[in-house]
């Protein structure tokens, strides 16, 4: 058993995917050391960090000796340690998985995108382009499902909005006006306001992040 | 979790014949020998808006997995259900699991979103734009070095025997040539497409599915 150990949490405010992980640990109340991976210095492709995860990515969540690299996997194990967000049947599950497949789908290979271009790629262009016609048509269907909808799945806050939220909240930065989608920004406050929550900055702590 | 259909139930999926996503789904389900029919969706033709399929799966996207009552629109969450339900390419307690599940999460960031995209541009875009299939170039030839020293050392990707892992990256890799590459660069690679290939119940997916929906 796993119960006792700690949790460390290797990560950068700039990444989406880790603060997904970072929410899920606040939102469960569960413990954890935050090890910041400098990715604008590039540690994350230095030796020491690419024994942790050979894909030199983040976020990874170790757990004792359980290393899990991958955003996803770490709101599903969080969810079995905890007993917390997650589905209770394979109806649930199966709604809960639409909405963590619209996060890989739409927003990161959409709308983060996006942002990515924006902020530490090329700006407007071709690329930006590709990637609009993803965002927009993502935009397009969580709009509607949200202004008939509290939460994304389950009727009640789970890991499929816990998987969403980080890239939602990038919305400005990925060239959109929030104000034209208000059912994301209701849902946006209520999430915000469950027990638990945080600000990526909060969460993961980084010495000359943001830039100046 | 109980509130699982009887397995008996007659599975029917909704995909396309060109769909990788479709592939993954589909070969498990013949490797794993449980029978199900095949409708097509024209993803090309624009027919997955039309509102039958937007209802069925509002997020427009292939396959969608249908028995009984349960619907399921996620190769992944699909691929578990049948490794659970079959009791086979699974994963026997937690430190197998999230190796399995680490390779879902590589199949995304180094195959959907590279090689699988230069396909899709070369097999239904006429080959451009260019400088999208120059955008996810590196990608692909990344994920294909990750995945060549992986198969070095090892004969299956995840545990010591085919699972899920297989079935999510094989269907990906095995396009390689519609995505501009030559697999005799990877040599431990081509190797392990021919394993998996010389499994029990493995066919080539599209004419396995073209077959099933006439043509």
């Amino acid at each position: 058993m796993t119960d006792n150990l700690s949790y460390a949490l290797y990560g950068h405010p700039r990444s989406g995917n880790a603060y997904k992980t970072a929410l899920m640990l606040s939102l469960t109340g569960t413990p954890y050391e935050f090890e910041a991976v400098d990715l604008m210095a590039r540690t994350n492709l230095e030796a020491g960090y690419l024994e942790i995860n050979p894909l030199g990515k983040v976020p990874v969540l170790r757990h004792g000796d359980l290393l899990l690299r991958q955003s996803h996997d770490t709101l599903r194990y969080l969810v079995e340690q905890t007993g917390k967000f997650g589905p209770d049947s394979w109806r649930e599950e199966a709604r809960v998985g639409d909405w963590i497949g619209f996060a890989v789908d739409f927003l990161s290979y959409g709308l983060a995108r996006l942002r990515f271009e924006l902020l530490f790629g090329n700006g407007p262009g071709p690329v930006f382009d590709y990637f609009k016609i993803t965002a927009d048509r993502g935009l397009g269907i969580i709009e509607p499902h949200l202004a008939d909808n509290e939460w994304l799945a389950c009727g009640r806050p789970t890991i499929a909005d816990i998987a969403v939220f980080p890239v939602m909240s990038f919305l400005a930065d990925a060239g959109y006006d929030v104000d034209d989608f208000p059912a994301i920004a209701a849902w946006k406050e209520r999430f915000q306001a469950l027990p638990g929550f945080a600000w990526q900055l909060e969460l993961m702590p980084i010495e000359n992040w943001p830039p100046a | 979790m109980s509130d699982l259909p009887d397995f008996a139930t007659p599975i029917e999926i909704v995909g396309q014949k060109q769909s990788i996503t479709t592939h993954k789904v589909a070969l498990m389900l013949a490797m794993t020998e449980t029978p199900f029919s095949f409708r097509v969706i024209d993803l090309l033709a624009g027919a997955q808006k039309s509102a039958d399929y937007e209802e069925l799966n509002p997020f427009g996207r292939v396959p969608t997995f249908i028995q009984g009552d349960l619907v399921l629109r996620q190769s992944a969450v699909i691929l578990r259900y049948l490794a659970r339900r079959t009791g086979q390419y699974g994963y026997d307690g937690e430190a197998e699991e999230y190796e399995v599940e680490n390779w879902f999460g590589f199949a995304y960031d180094y195959f959907s979103f590279g090689l699988a995209r230069v396909r899709y541009i070369n097999r239904f875009m006429g080959g451009e734009p260019q400088h999208m299939k120059d955008y996810f170039r590196p990608n692909t030839l990344r994920g294909l070095e990750l995945i060549e020293r992986h198969l070095a050392g090892h004969e299956w990707l995840a545990l010591g025997r085919p699972s899920l892992a297989e079935f999510v990256c094989h269907p990906l890799v095995s396009v390689w040539r519609d995505a501009e590459l030559d697999i005799a660069d990877y040599p431990a690679t081509a190797a392990w497409l021919e394993r998996f290939q010389a499994l029990p119940g493995w066919t080539e997916p599209e004419a396995m599915l073209a077959g099933m929906s006439g043509g």
